[in-house]
């Protein structure tokens, strides 16, 4: 096995452990793949997707079949024809993405994440829904033209120029999937054309660290895993930073699993930068004495950041009783919001949403950071499923719960 | 008044007499055995006398078609051979795709009992529910492909032939019997059956269409079969664009493909590439080809000098090829078209190729015995004389015409036949895999593959219900469900690959649906455990014991690097306890007696 071989495998098998972490399949569905030169990689029918090993990834053959055929997945044939143009692929059971494509031709995320790196989603519906040959004609056609697709009822196919970039659009889709089901269910509709910041194309990251201190190494790794594993950002959709004296600390991609590359940057406190979000992470150190910073895109904040711009309300106040102990409400701010404006209202409450875009939180220490963008998605969670029940008459007077302190700010 | 889906009518062929008397098939002896291997095993356990010889006046040979032939239920062409087997003893069912299987049912008869002697070769012609005995001297001494071409012209274009080669005429103990000139009754010998009562052929034709009895049961289950097959990687794309012989380098991978006897699983990687289905498509291949209804096409077209055939298998290119030392697709496709026209089943042939190789390795056998051929293992050019030598039966062919066994024990070293109660195992190697090692013991023709259950796929295949190749402890459970899922598609007429894609509920459904039967999966699956607890008691009659349930000595013995590991079978740690659960399972006693027979099995 030669080195490149061994590590798309091990790829793979880093993927499908996070697949299932997030319960993006029943255990032993859904299939990932990856080209490197001629070869292609897939994995085996039925794989148990956490327990990947060797044996589990098949070799088909690009054009030529090969004798992996005889265990390679039931979507193959889709797989093989989508790598003559693309290098990854995956498909899997996303919970939230399927449900939603039960009752739509298409997905438009309404966050501008999706939008950006998305788009239009379309969702397409098969006589016979499973590695038919239909899907198989269908979809690598499909796809040429964007970079996901929904079969509907049975799950999205997204394609790749890596396994970590699709699997950041999987992540991405169902973060939006997420959004747009939790305004169905208390039949809201999301403002639109909510401005994108700069973001930068996807690229995987490399195991790169500008610090030799380990201490410090396994805080980062492991706020960047309790970030993908607590579901607080999609795949590789986070950012965290400390100051360390004219430097700042800085993580862009994080949320991801301790076993996935990191990089770790050591840059200039006061260069100026127009990338989004390490200018938002430096304009947090000008302006205050934080010493860490954490952008997040909890899609429970979102959602309720998204309602609460829709409302014209300019803040999401917590209804459970640590959310209202500790935050009197998290400051909602428009999407074009200047840099300094949320820096200010996060410093001041220790977190603030920018609508539809994600969640600034600052503190002490990374924990101290997680802490609260934990807490706002908790306490988001929380008012999303009283608001589900008040639209459906099983409660009164879902604002009687609102933290008084938050309606009074 | 039969149930739908059947013609309720057998016919019975006494070659003594030259009589031909239809009968009537009984709605609930049907229900019971279903059809194919099922039905076969039922009538010769339930209706017949015990064969006392294999090859003697009275022992019938039974041919029938499969419960969905005639339906349009996908593979559904499969049928069955049944007989006491000259080569084993045992009772052996050989199945076989192709065409015939419907034609038979069309013909107007769900099955044939041939018994008695012809006093001069005959074939039985049966066209449109008539059926009659033809002198066919001047047919005997011809290739199954060139007889099946007269009596095509004889009898209709569009019959269909099944024939034995001049393999089963001179009593080759594994002859087999030949169809739509590639697709053989393999396994145990029928065509020496056939060839000893001086039948030559059967011929079929016939134009009765069966109407499903549920239609509406019967077009969900056929749409949700179709689109199994349709969407599971072996019966959607690996069998279709390799064939079985896109098997060996996945067997090689595994550590399964036996080499030099079963000695060892130690190939060159570049000769596993000869020997792949990669490159049989990439120089012989001409195309695919199918059976009846068969929607997966795992049949390669192939030419070799000149001459357009089928080519050959996965099992061929293992036991004739890989076991053997032989990495020659020319020289084996070659081979094999002589096997498809002599007659004789490759696996058998093979694996007494290789006892002999192995005993002219250890200098047992000498070129004297062999009439000047160098059996070294690997030797090249020879594969073709040998294998027409034995069709033949001449010089050094009349040896090998016996088997392994016989071979080996002719010359006192009987453990170097890599057999099961006498039938030589198929290519996947036992010590690699514990539940094909089970399936090999239990398998009532003895040592196959497919009636051990094709255990060896649970391993690879099988999905989220692949078992780990090396477990022990639940093996035997595993073991028994393939067996039932096997013995049901040999019963109901549908290839086994179709069963990687399908299961017993599925099965059910097309069966209820065809013949309006009210009959469930569980009760489906009562019927392969009665099927293999009637095989079991013949076999019992038939003097096999418990000791019979066994493997060659060499994998208790001879540890082998596996999968990073020497392995072997222990035969108290793993065997005893594989074996002793699979008795307990199956409800047989500790020596693996089933229970008297009873109402529900």
């Amino acid at each position: 096995m030669s080195p490149q071989d061994k590590a798309v495998r091990r790829e793979i098998e880093r993927i499908g452990r996070a697949m299932l972490a997030l319960g993006y399949q029943n255990t032993h569905s859904g299939n990932i793949s990856a080209r490197v030169g001629d070869e292609v990689y897939i994995t085996k029918t039925g794989s148990m997707k956490g327990h990947l090993g060797d044996r589990d990834i098949c070799l088909p053959g690009l054009d030529e079949p090969r004798y992996g055929l005889f265990q390679a997945s039931s979507e193959t044939g889709e797989h093989r024809r989508v790598l003559h143009y693309a290098k990854a692929m995956v498909h899997a059971h996303p919970p939230e993405t399927t449900l939603l494509s039960f009752t739509t031709d298409s997905i438009v995320p309404a966050d501008p994440w999706g939008r950006r790196y998305l788009g239009r989603v379309p969702v397409l519906t098969f006589e016979y829904p499973v590695g038919s040959p239909e899907m198989e004609e269908t979809i690598p056609e499909v796809l040429k033209g964007v970079p996901a697709l929904v079969v509907a009822t049975h799950g999205p196919f997204i394609r790749g120029e890596s396994l970590e970039e699709a699997f950041f659009l999987l992540c991405l889709l169902e973060a939006s999937s997420s959004i747009l089901l939790h305004a169905k269910s208390i039949n809201i509709t999301l403002p639109d054309g909510i401005p994108l910041p700069n973001l930068s194309p996807f690229s995987p990251p490399l195991d790169l660290w500008e610090t030799l201190d380990p201490e410090l190494h396994g805080q980062y790794l492991r706020t960047s895993s309790d970030l993908f594993l607590l579901g607080l950002s999609p795949f590789r959709t986070a950012s965290l930073s400390v100051i360390d004296g004219p430097c700042i600390l800085f993580m862009e991609r994080a949320s991801a699993p301790e076993e996935f590359p990191h990089t770790l940057l050591r840059l200039p406190l006061n260069e100026e930068t127009p990338s989004f979000p390490l200018s938002l992470h430096r304009e947090v150190y000008r302006m205050s004495h934080s010493k860490a910073a954490l952008f997040t895109l909890s899609p429970e904040v979102i959602f309720q950041s998204l309602r609460a711009l829709d409302r014209g309300e300019d803040r999401i106040v917590p209804v459970d009783a640590e959310g209202g102990y500790f935050y009197p409400a998290i400051p909602v701010l428009p999407p074009d919001a200047s840099e300094r404006e949320i820096v200010k209202a996060a410093v001041k409450y220790k977190m603030a949403a920018v609508a539809g875009v994600g969640l600034l939180s600052v503190g002490y220490t990374l924990g101290h950071a997680i802490h609260h963008a934990s807490s706002a998605r908790s306490l988001c969670f929380y008012r999303r499923r009283l608001q589900e029940m008040e639209k459906l008459g099983t409660l009164d007077g879902y604002s009687r719960f609102l933290c008084a302190r938050g309606k009074d700010w | 008044m039969t149930m739908m889906g059947y013609n309720g009518i057998g016919l019975d062929v006494d070659l003594s007499r030259g009589s031909l008397s239809p009968f009537p098939l009984e709605e609930g002896f049907l229900l019971r055995y279903l059809g194919g291997r099922g039905l076969g095993v039922g009538w010769l356990t339930e209706r017949e006398p015990f064969p006392e010889d294999p090859l003697g006046e009275e022992a019938p040979l039974i041919f029938v078609s499969g419960a969905l032939n005639g339906s349009s239920a996908p593979t559904s062409g499969r049928f069955s051979v049944t007989c006491r087997s000259p080569l084993t003893g045992t009772i052996v069912s050989a199945n076989s795709g192709g065409f015939f299987g419907p034609a038979l049912k069309r013909s107007g008869f769900d099955m044939v009992v041939v018994r008695g002697k012809s006093p001069k070769p005959v074939w039985l012609n049966i066209q449109e529910g008539e059926a009659s005995l033809h002198e066919a001297s001047d047919l005997w001494g011809l290739g199954a492909a060139a007889a099946t071409e007269r009596l095509r012209n004889l009898a209709s274009p569009q019959s269909r032939v099944l024939a034995i080669g001049q393999a089963g005429e001179r009593g080759v103990l594994f002859a087999s019997l030949v169809n739509d000139g590639d697709r053989t009754a393999g396994r145990g010998g029928c065509g020496a059956v056939m060839g000893s009562k001086n039948l030559k052929a059967l011929v079929v034709h016939g134009s009765r269409t069966f109407p499903a009895a549920k239609e509406e049961l019967y077009k969900a289950a056929l749409y949700q079969t179709q689109k199994l097959i349709r969407s599971f990687p072996v019966t959607a794309r690996a069998l279709p664009e390799l064939g079985t012989p896109g098997l060996v380098k996945l067997m090689a991978d595994h550590d399964m493909l036996p080499h030099r006897n079963f000695q060892d699983v130690s190939h060159r990687p570049e000769d596993v590439e000869l020997l792949s289905g990669e490159n049989l498509r990439k120089t012989l291949y001409v195309g695919p080809t199918g059976c009846a209804l068969c929607p997966i096409r795992c049949g390669r077209e192939i030419v070799v000098q000149g001459v357009r055939g089928g080519g050959p298998e996965y099992e061929t290119l293992a036991n004739m090829g890989a076991n053997l030392g032989i990495y020659d697709l020319q020289e084996i496709s070659l081979a094999n078209y002589l096997c498809n026209d002599l007659g004789m089943d490759t696996i058998s042939l093979g694996g007494t190729l290789a006892a002999a190789m192995e005993l002219f390795e250890r200098g047992v056998l000498t070129v004297k015995e062999t009439g000047g051929i160098p059996l070294a293992f690997g030797s090249k050019g020879f594969l073709c004389r040998l294998t027409e030598m034995t069709g033949l039966r001449e010089g050094f062919g009349k040896i090998l015409s016996e088997g392994s066994l016989r071979l080996a024990r002719r010359f006192g070293v009987p453990e170097l036949s890599i057999s099961v109660k006498g039938l030589e195992l198929p290519g996947y190697e036992p010590r690699a895999t514990t539940a094909q090692a089970l399936g090999y013991a239990t398998s009532p023709r003895g040592g196959c593959h497919l009636q051990g259950g094709y255990a060896v796929s649970l391993g690879f295949f099988g999905g989220s219900r692949e078992v780990d190749r090396f477990l022990i402890d639940t093996v035997a459970g595993h073991v028994i469900d393939q067996q039932d899922s096997g013995c049901l598609s040999d019963s109901l007429g549908l290839c086994r690959f179709a069963s990687f894609s399908l299961g017993e509920g599925e099965f059910a459904r097309l069966f209820a649906g065809f013949t309006g039967a009210e009959i469930d999966q569980t009760e489906l699956q009562d019927r392969a455990c009665l099927i293999q607890n009637q095989e079991r008691r013949f076999n019992i009659r038939a003097g096999f014991t418990r000791r019979d349930d066994t493997l060659p000595e060499r994998f208790f013995t001879e540890a082998i690097p596996l999968s990073g590991k020497n392995r072997l079978i222990d035969r108290e740690l793993h065997f005893r306890p594989l074996l002793e659960n699979y008795y307990r399972l199956r409800g047989w006693d500790e020596e693996g007696v089933p229970p008297a027979p009873g109402r529900k099995e």
